[in-house]
């Protein structure tokens, strides 16, 4: 921070003495009482008793990833000070990863949003000043609802957008609104994965079953195949953990990845897979263990439906087939595919933008190949292998509140979610169409966005999607910190961080066997700041639609009531309640038309999708010495762009600019050296930035970090560090996208080949 | 000027005057409403006139009636001190400029709130665009409050005991940002208003370190 102490300039001529005899000969003629008034600072009889150094400890659950670990702060005069892991707890095993650690600072940065912003330059842009004028909230609530509302009358509920995740308050607020068009992120992120998985085993159109469509057991595991995973690479910890224990147990890792990852580093064999060709090998897999006999076969003819189709379907992928393909020898996938079918127990494991997750064209196809090797070798809802999640049976929303939504006047989206029928359910999507739907203004014009904790540079080929915010006629962002989404908005309305606010609980479904239900606190919000349901509710009623506004607290304490519990009950079980507290029993039926675990899709066969898993390559290949293959990775540290760990002083000094890694022998060949700028370019944009040389990549790839490249100046410690790996990413117009016949509507993050050269 | 020679004569007068500017630059440096551009413009005239600063004083005062006028103070502010595009230039906050970390609510912001408390003050959040105990106008509605206390002390002792008092806060305080954070406001302002009150302040200080001492003698 750049002030100075003042400096006796002398340019002032008078005496000081005189000056302030001045003040007080003028002063004198006023009675002075007017003149002081105490904004601040009150007598207070107790105010000389309170010794500073007063410390407390708070019991909290992390905010930052879904694992949810418990968390003890200390908070010395009110300032938390440091977090740790509670001792006890089964998903974090009483630690916290670095992320978890660092939750705390961001609370007290000088660049935090302290109150709702009015912009009062109507020009909105990249470097153009918002000229922003601090409101007060009902101010800013009067304006959002009346814009909204115009908006609505005008055009039709449908050109409001809601770019937020699909939780209950949002899907509330959204349907109250109106509008088909509740856009979020997971197109992006692991929506090809959670397609293939749920229509295999738990798909419900209706999506009235919320939350997560499997948790894992690995702790139990013996042999962990992973295609791109890299669980330990992500300090997730719920997950990191059970890995390692794994692990220590003795059991056989083995990962595929064009890179040698952490996990792979760990992994007992490391196969440096050519990109998207994952696919090749798990289907020759499949292919080894139903012609081998290999599958456990009285558990596939307990809990499956189609084996005998997908024998059929299967033959022509033999191995010899898959190594001209993915360059493994047929003998290495045989041995593997034998390994794994007869190692009890024995699971591929996924995770978000692994090669199952949405980074290639046929992810889908690989996910689907991933739960059926489950299901063949008995993994699914078995222990070590993949659960069903048990959760509290605790009412959801429609059943506690009926309110008589407007029904959208149209069923056609602006991202064209509405054509893909298996996947429009989950309203998980679609980043990646979303700024050519409001670009090309079809099928409808969009004119105002509501988005919530989102980020312009989460979106591939992000400068699209500013393109399209320029052309809308209202923007009105909830966040926490002035974010590029932030600068291009009209009102931004600051929210709390998760160490702010409570009492209360949170329900944890991603913890292993049992999800339970923990006990929360926080501090008094730093700033003047408002929770999102509060927000939404105030917003409703400012535009007219006081019959949407929600009890939340009714709703928080209708949960547990219908579990017989309190609040003070969870407060005095420090390590959580249990939701379901019976013994695991592995679960025979599952939520498919067959009621089985469907390795022929019956819900794929009616929506004309291929019900079967079938090879498709990825949509682009390098074809010269310049060209490769585009991988990202996400580091342990920041989750996504995240702002309270992006503008982390501390942790920023871990990597202070993201670089592209590349092989030595293909660095040569280019002329570059370790720490040569380069560039990289695709046919969506390029980036600068530094070569790192690195023997562990294949030499065909690239690849660079997730969470660089901010413009945004109020994230001061972020601003201009490295580069947005998502510059050079595709986004898709709809019907583009929908000749793919992807039925997850995946946005094939990284199917991009970049030229890379030396940069002058 | 027989005002200020009578002035001369009285150190109550100067603390009124003291008392006085400690309460203007904290109303001023608090987020603007309507009552903040309600000041006492014969007095501060006054006080301008003698910062060479006459016209601009007059300009304020006319413009003070002009519609949008209040806004357009308000949007300075915002910007200046709470949040701006490309990024906020003055966070008034004394742990910004003197803890390593550079964040709110650093060492120096206990400081400052057992500084409080052992005066027998509370630190209300009632102003929701100012909830840190270490913001400028707090430090300053701290001194006033001192200097206050000063006058309206009975006994030479009390008096001598809140003189020391304001001593210690603004050397181990004010002292150590408020000066150069005035100077920076004054450069980096688009406002006339924010101008002459930086100035103001900063004038003001450095007659504070001849008036009490810069707290070390």
């Amino acid at each position: 921070m750049g002030v100075k102490q003042g400096k006796n300039k002398g340019e002032v001529v008078i005496t000081r003495r005189r000056f302030l005899k001045l003040i007080g000969a003028s002063a004198a003629a006023l009675s002075l009482s007017q003149g002081i008034k105490s904004r601040y600072l009150v007598p207070s009889a107790t105010a000389k008793a309170k010794k500073l150094g007063e410390t407390k400890t708070f019991q909290t659950v992390c905010g930052i990833c879904d694992s949810e670990c418990m968390v003890r702060a200390t908070v010395v005069d009110g300032k938390v000070v440091e977090l740790e892991g509670m001792p006890g707890d089964l998903a974090g095993d009483g630690k916290l990863c670095v992320k978890g650690l660092s939750g705390y600072r961001s609370l007290y940065d000088p660049n935090r949003i302290k109150g709702p912003l009015m912009r009062t330059n109507p020009e909105r842009g990249i470097g153009v000043d918002p000229k922003w004028k601090e409101v007060s909230w009902e101010e800013a609530y009067q304006m959002v609802g009346k814009k909204l509302k115009e908006i609505s009358e005008k055009y039709g509920p449908e050109s409001i957008v809601c770019l937020m995740r699909p939780k209950e308050e949002q899907t509330h607020f959204v349907k109250a609104i109106g509008t088909p068009n509740h856009v979020c992120h997971v197109d992006t992120c692991y929506l090809s994965s959670e397609v293939a998985g749920s229509l295999t085993y738990k798909f419900d159109p209706e999506q009235k079953k919320k939350g997560k469509s499997w948790v894992w057991d690995y702790k139990n595991a013996k042999y962990i195949l992973g295609f791109g995973y890299d669980q330990l690479g992500k300090s997730k910890r719920v997950y990191a953990r059970q890995f390692q224990e794994a692990k220590d147990k003795g059991a056989k890792i083995v990962i595929l990845d064009p890179r040698l990852s952490i996990t792979a580093a760990k992994a007992d064999e490391w196969i440096p897979i050519k990109p998207g060709t994952d696919l090749a090998f798990a289907l020759a897999m499949i292919n080894v263990i139903i012609n081998e006999n290999l599958y456990d076969a009285q558990y596939v003819a307990e809990c499956t439906f189609g084996f005998d189709k997908l024998k059929a379907h299967i033959q022509k992928y033999t191995p010899e087939w898959a190594q001209d393909i993915c360059e493994i020898p047929a003998d290495k996938i045989k041995r593997i595919a034998k390994e794994f079918a007869t190692t009890r127990l024995a699971v591929v494991a996924l995770h978000k933008r692994d090669a199952t997750g949405p980074i290639y064209t046929n992810s889908f196809h690989l996910a689907r190949c991933a739960f059926i090797l489950n299901a063949l070798v008995g993994s699914i809802d078995q222990e070590g292998g993949h659960l069903m999640p048990r959760k509290p049976d605790m009412p959801k929303f429609d059943d506690v509140f009926k309110f008589d939504y407007p029904k959208p006047r149209t069923k056609e989206r602006v991202d064209g979610l509405d054509k893909w029928p298996l996947a429009e359910p989950f309203k998980k999507a679609s980043f990646s169409n979303l700024a050519e739907g409001i670009l090309s203004q079809k099928p409808y014009p969009t004119k105002a966005l509501v988005v919530h904790k989102y980020n312009i540079t989460s979106f591939p080929n992000p400068d699209r999607m500013i393109e399209a915010i320029k052309t809308l006629d209202f923007v009105v962002v909830f966040d926490v910190f002035p974010s590029e989404m932030a600068q291009l908005a009209d009102v931004v309305l600051p929210g709390y961080l998760y160490l702010e606010g409570g009492p209360g609980y949170a329900v944890r479904d991603y913890s292993a066997w049992y999800p339970h239900i923990v006990y929360k606190e926080g501090i008094e919000p730093v700033h003047n700041v408002k929770k999102l349901n509060e927000s939404f509710n105030e917003i409703l009623k400012a535009k007219g639609l006081s019959q949407f506004v929600v009890d939340w607290k009714a709703f928080s304490k209708a949960k547990l009531d219908s579990l017989g519990i309190t609040l003070d009950d969870i407060k005095n079980s420090p390590n959580g309640i249990w939701g379901t507290p019976e013994s695991f029993k592995p679960k025979k039926e599952f939520v498919t038309p067959s009621k089985k675990i469907e390795l022929y899709s019956n819900w794929l066969a009616q929506k004309g999708y291929d019900p079967l898993p079938i090879w498709a390559d990825k949509k682009e290949r390098p074809k010269a010495d310049n060209e490769f293959y585009y991988l990202t990775n996400h580091l342990a540290w920041y989750r996504m762009g995240n702002p309270v760990l992006i503008n982390d002083p501390l942790l920023s000094r871990l990597q202070p600019e993201n670089y592209c890694w590349i092989n030595p022998k293909s660095a040569n060949k280019l002329g570059i050296k370790d720490g040569d700028k380069v560039k990289l370019s695709s046919e969506y944009g390029s980036i600068v930035l530094k070569a790192k040389l690195y023997e562990g990549i294949r030499p065909d790839c690239v690849m660079t970090e997730h969470g660089y490249g901010h413009w945004s100046k109020g994230l001061s410690v972020a601003y201009n560090r490295g580069v947005n790996d998502g510059e050079v990413m595709p986004n898709w117009k709809a019907e583009e996208k929908l000749k793919l016949k992807d039925p997850s509507c995946s946005s094939a993050l990284v199917d991009v080949v970049v030229k890379v050269k030396k940069a002058e | 000027m027989t005002v200020a020679s009578e002035a001369f004569r009285s150190v109550d007068m100067e603390t009124k005057g003291r008392i006085f500017s400690y309460n203007l630059l904290s109303k001023v440096f608090t987020y603007p409403e309507a009552e903040t551009l309600e000041l006492n413009w014969d007095v501060i005239g006054v006080l301008l006139k003698e910062l060479g600063l006459s016209s601009i004083g007059r300009d304020i005062v006319s413009q003070n009636n002009k519609e949008g006028y209040l806004e357009e103070v308000q949007c300075e502010y915002t910007r200046l001190f709470r949040s701006a595009f490309p990024k906020v230039p003055l966070p008034p906050y004394e742990s910004v400029y003197t803890d390593e970390e550079g964040l709110l609510w650093g060492k120096s912001t206990l400081e400052v709130l057992k500084c409080y408390r052992e005066a027998g003050l509370e630190f209300l959040r009632t102003n929701d665009k100012n909830t840190i105990p270490d913001h400028i106008a707090v430090e300053l509605e701290f001194m006033a409050y001192l200097a206050s206390n000063e006058l309206e002390a009975v006994s030479e002792d009390e008096k001598r005991f809140y003189r020391e008092k304001q001593k210690s806060f603004l050397r181990d305080h004010l002292l150590k940002w408020a000066p150069g954070f005035f100077e920076q406001v004054e450069k980096e302002t688009k406002l006339d208003f924010y101008r002459i009150f930086a100035r103001f302040g900063r004038v003001f200080l450095s007659a504070e370190i001849e008036t009490l001492g810069d707290g070390r003698r």
